[in-house]
């Protein structure tokens, strides 16, 4: 690592501590939390509502009580994870450039001998790996949780949903920083981003378009259904987080500071 | 050595636009290596989108800008690394120290000197364990100045440093620059709408209106090559004695008129005093009064 990139990695990582600390946190106290709900599932249904419940939503309710496994991952990676990592996507990237020209230190910045795409480059990686520490740190604390709970879950299969989420999530965070080049605002970044997230969330009723439903992706259902990690959407979304990166850095690049 | 290579800043017919309007409109800039320069000009003039275009930080829509001989678009950090900035605004990043922020920019500087950041911090008194954001104004320029010094750039460009300041804060930051950056191989370029403010300092002085360069000239000069001439008429003037030859500008006050003259002043003076007057008097320009006019004069242009 050269030492202009070295500067530019502490002082990221050093302004992105409580964001590690915000995100890890909460990833930690909600996946641990899951293993002690199981419990409740089902029994806080009073008798006889089970039974009442439609058919879409009593068939995986009823999977969920009968199988801890289906449980957990429903749980964590169809739920919270997936909703916790694209919320934490937009927070932290909207940021990532919008923030140095909102508090007007992206002149200063810039006018050091850094490129820009070492700068760019270095802000994503830096707000990738806090997502990521979070979501592995949260995912162990969910499979620690549930052997404490009496509902041992084998860590490497547990493991095996993080590869898509995480492709997701940097593809969910290369969109934004898209938007958080484009906007000198962090909030209009962040309300771009969203939009662009509500039209990926719209493929999901289209059926030609479904494969683009990255948060379909997200919760790795595949892997739980087919016991394998599917490498052809994780390479497919990294390779898309690439072109967004990319089309940031060429933006970035000929844009006036 | 070639005049390209005598030039720290060249630019050619440099314009940017902002949504059609031009901030700076062809702007021939040639800043000597070794030279202080002042680039002076009243608000909105275009200083400061000049400098940004001259750092990299803004693409001109046409023109041509080499900056120590490169194009500081495409020329990358390797020019920046020779180029100190001091920023009309300070901002930087507010929870650093001021040991922090300087641990955070020497290591962007091959050239980073840090036995002179330490002494130039010792002339301003900085507080190292302090908060950048806990600076008052006047310590964030100083603070500025000292990154931008400390790498020992060959050229330093500071877009009005001293805004803000006081005088006495105004002359001890001038001062430092001159003692401690002015080199014979260093340039210093320097914004500024006060031209007072940077007389004692710089060599020459270009003073950009209205994203135009209107005139270069050296201090000494600005103070000798225009005079203004107080003249009360009996009557009224003769025909075209104010038109003539070397007056640049002509303004009425009470009775009589404050006459601008550029480089004709014998023969101005002696046709005014051929012609019936009650009060004929030569009056020296401040450096205020020499933008004031030229900065006037464009916008009657």
């Amino acid at each position: 690592m050269g030492s202009r990139t070295g500067a530019i990695v502490r002082k990221e990582a050093r302004e992105s501590v409580w964001k590690l600390l915000l995100a890890g946190l909460l990833l930690i106290v909600v996946g641990a939390s899951l293993g002690p709900m199981y419990g409740l599932l089902g029994s806080l249904l009073p008798p006889g509502v089970l039974e009442m419940l439609p058919e879409w939503l009593k068939g995986p309710l009823m999977q969920q009580i009968h199988s801890y496994n289906i449980y957990i991952w429903a749980n964590w990676y169809g739920k919270n994870l997936y909703q916790m990592l694209t919320l934490f996507s937009v927070v932290f990237g909207a940021g990532l450039l919008a923030g140095e020209v909102s508090r007007g230190t992206a002149g200063f910045l810039f006018s050091k001998p850094v490129r820009r795409t070492q700068v760019l480059r270095t802000k994503y990686a830096v707000a990738l790996g806090v997502l990521a520490a979070s979501a592995v740190a949260g995912t162990l604390a969910a499979a620690i949780a549930s052997s404490i709970s009496g509902h041992p879950v084998d860590v490497l299969w547990f493991l095996s949903g993080l590869p898509a989420a995480l492709a997701a999530t940097a593809l969910l965070l290369s969109i934004t920083l898209v938007s958080s080049v484009v906007s000198r605002d962090t909030v209009k970044a962040a309300a771009m981003a969203f939009v662009v997230f509500m039209a990926i969330s719209a493929t999901a009723f289209v059926r030609p378009l479904r494969w683009l439903w990255v948060f379909g992706h997200m919760t790795a259902v595949r892997t739980l259904a087919s016991g394998r990690i599917d490498w052809a959407a994780v390479a497919g979304m990294l390779l898309a987080a690439l072109v967004f990166l990319l089309g940031a850095e060429r933006i970035l690049v000929r844009k006036d500071i | 050595m070639s005049l390209m290579e005598q030039l720290a800043i060249r630019t050619e017919n440099l314009s940017k636009h902002f949504d059609g309007v031009a901030a700076v409109d062809g702007l021939d800039l040639e800043v000597r290596r070794g030279e202080v320069y002042g680039f002076i000009g009243p608000n909105g003039a275009g200083k400061t989108t000049t400098i940004r275009m001259l750092l990299g930080l803004a693409r001109p829509t046409r023109g041509k800008i080499e900056v120590l001989g490169s194009d500081p678009l495409t020329g990358g950090p390797e020019v920046r690394a020779k180029i100190g900035y001091v920023g009309e605004d300070q901002a930087m990043y507010s929870y650093m120290t001021v040991r922090g922020i300087m641990g955070f920019i020497a290591p962007m500087y091959p050239t980073w000197d840090q036995r002179l950041a330490g002494e130039i911090a010792d002339v301003f008194h900085l507080p190292l364990t302090k908060r950048v954001g806990e600076l008052s104004k006047g310590m964030r320029s100083q603070l500025a100045l000292v990154l931008a010094m400390a790498p020992r750039p060959p050229l330093l460009v500071m877009d009005e440093p001293t805004g803000g300041l006081d005088p006495i804060a105004r002359r001890d930051f001038l001062s430092t620059v001159m003692r401690s950056a002015v080199g014979p191989d260093q340039t210093v370029f320097m914004s500024s709408h006060i031209l007072s403010e940077v007389e004692r300092v710089v060599d020459r002085v270009g003073i950009i209106v209205r994203g135009r360069l209107v005139t270069v000239r050296t201090i000494d000069e600005l103070q000798t090559v225009q005079k203004r001439i107080r003249v009360v008429f009996q009557g009224e003037p003769p025909a075209g004695l104010l038109q003539q030859q070397g007056i640049v500008g002509v303004e009425r006050e009470g009775h009589g008129y404050l006459i601008t003259v550029e480089d004709h002043l014998e023969e101005v003076m002696a046709s005014l005093s051929s012609a019936p007057v009650f009060a004929l008097d030569l009056l020296d320009m401040s450096l205020e009064e020499v933008l004031i006019h030229y900065a006037g004069g464009s916008r009657r242009g």
